[in-house]
């Protein structure tokens, strides 16, 4: 398996859940559709042929963290039986977000040709939003190793639903005093479209563990580590 | 000057008291400005829809019409523009989506393109110190009713914000039959800077005249497209962190074209080497236009 890492910085992100609407929950990290969404941007692709990417056996992992968080007011002009009104909605964004991004595939050749693209990208990288602007710290090397079982995790996502699946593995004696921490969280994610011209619909879902503060357990899940973190691949 | 592919200014403006972006109301009869909460701490932010709201304003005050206010087909959803960019700047420069209804038995349609414009929020980097401006209307007295109290949240203090052009597809490519000519494209692209140079925004101004046009900025010509200076524009207690902007040139020296500062420089003690005034710094950017494209 070859795979490279690339660091990068956000001021400011909003993965939005799916089918919200005027509260736009955010997610804590990105999933597994802006991984491929980020490398099909870089590539110049479309949506639906940066979905492709993944059923060619493109693989990925994260590992990232936020430093704060906000509510966004939206203000907008909406159409109401033929009527133009004003509306309102809630975004919840990130900020300060650091991400480790690794991009892992079998071919050497298809992993370096996505690593050329984030080089350069045909369009600029967002986390989330167009205006979520992110700065592509470094793209490392690209390296070769296996995957292999692991069971420690923090600040990434694991594949599944592993609530039963886990434990704690923080000592709260050793937090500092005020220190917010996130039990982990499932969510049922899209993974797969149909697409019909413009439009899409969910073809299937999957569930995925959002690991905050550390856990381990008890059954392993495959990852790579790299660089002292660990990925679980996605 | 051909091969550069993206623009990016990151900017630093100063308030001294403002209420610059409003929010969900807190309590009763206080206005709260957005905040970020980073643990015990909050600062203040100007979203990066109102900060395209302000670029937007600027460009019709500087004489341009825009494309805005226009029902889709559709009975309802989001309202959009009329969906020409080679017409309308607005159009271009940020993009729009809009769906249109289909005729009988027939599917609708989608059109959409994606801003070439990119801005970032325009966040504090000193915390909300909790702040209110307290205030009485007396409006209702006259007519025998009492004195209405209410408060606005205020702050003062440097906000950071960035803005990256992808120059390759302004004026080109989504929502357009042909390439606008390069002498438009260029037209439109300093338009933009102007635009940047003067910004202002309409919110709580009449009581907080606040001045957000940019006091520092940090801008680059790039080959790639990558707001580099993103998080390197730091103010110190002296002036501007130099160090931080240096490394940063430094460690994209090879996809950097061309790299300007410019600065209000009475405003710094510290500013790095070679730093202009804001309307010479301007200049020489809309020199990188002009040799960009024509």
């Amino acid at each position: 398996m070859y795979y490279f890492i690339l660091e990068i910085y956000a001021p400011t992100a909003s993965f939005r859940l799916p089918e919200t609407h005027t509260f736009q929950q955010t997610l804590p990290l990105p999933p597994v559709t802006t991984l491929m969404g980020l490398a099909g941007a870089a590539l110049g692709l479309s949506f639906e042929q940066a979905m492709s990417l993944r059923e060619n056996g493109l693989l990925c992992g994260i590992w990232g963290r936020h430093e704060g968080e906000a509510s966004d007011l939206w203000k907008f002009q909406k159409i109401k039986s033929g009527e133009v009104i004003s509306a309102v909605l809630t975004r919840e964004i990130l900020y300060n977000l650091e991400l480790y991004i690794l991009y892992a595939h079998k071919d050497r050749k298809i992993t370096e040709e996505i690593r050329k693209a984030f080089l350069c990208p045909v369009y600029a990288l967002s986390a989330g939003t167009s205006d979520d602007l992110i700065k592509l710290r470094r793209i490392g090397e690209i390296n070769e190793t296996d995957s292999k079982p692991c069971w420690h995790y923090e600040c990434t996502i694991l594949p599944g639903d592993h609530s039963e699946n886990l434990e704690s593995s923080i000592k709260p004696e050793n937090l500092p005093i005020i220190k917010s921490i996130r039990p982990p969280r499932v969510f049922l994610l899209p993974v797969s479209f149909t697409f019909s011209g413009e439009a899409r619909r969910v073809k299937n879902r999957a569930y995925f563990t959002f690991i905050d503060t550390p856990v381990t357990l008890n059954q392993p899940v495959t990852a790579i580590v790299s660089e002292g973190r660990v990925f679980p691949l996605l | 000057m051909k091969e550069a592919k993206a623009l990016t200014i990151t900017y630093l403006v100063q308030t001294s008291l403002a209420s610059l972006n409003g929010s969900d109301k807190e309590a009763d009869n206080i206005s709260s400005i957005k905040k970020i909460t980073c643990g015990t701490d909050q600062f203040p932010y100007g979203s990066a829809q109102w900060v395209r709201r302000a670029l937007r304003d600027q460009l019709a005050n500087l004489g341009w019409e825009l494309s805005e206010g226009v029902a889709a087909t559709i009975a309802k959803g989001a309202a959009t523009t009329q969906q020409m960019p080679d017409q309308y700047i607005d159009d271009d420069l940020f993009g729009f989506m809009g769906t249109e209804k289909g005729g009988d038995n027939q599917k609708g349609s989608a059109t959409k393109r994606t801003s070439p414009v990119r801005v970032s929020p325009l966040v504090s980097l000193e915390r909300y110190m909790g702040d209110l401006d307290f205030g009485t209307n007396y409006m209702s007295v006259a007519a025998g009713g009492t004195p209405n109290i209410f408060e606005t949240e205020i702050h003062s203090g440097f906000y950071r914000g960035t803005v990256l052009v992808e120059l390759d597809r302004i004026g080109s490519g989504e929502g357009f039959k042909k390439d606008l000519l390069p002498e438009e494209k260029a037209k439109r692209m300093k338009a933009l800077l102007a635009a940047l140079k003067n910004l202002w925004s309409s919110g709580r101004q009449t009581r907080f005249l606040a001045d957000i046009s940019p006091k520092f900025i940090a801008a680059a010509l790039l080959k790639v497209k990558n707001p580099i200076f993103l998080e390197s524009v730091l103010p110190t207690s002296k002036g501007i962190n130099t160090e931080l902007l240096l490394e940063t040139v430094e460690d994209f020296k090879s996809e950097t074209i061309a790299v300007i500062f410019g600065a209000r420089k009475e405003l710094f003690n510290v500013l790095p080497e070679n730093t202009l005034s804001l309307g010479e710094s301007f200049s020489v950017i809309d020199n990188w236009i002009d040799n960009y494209y024509l």
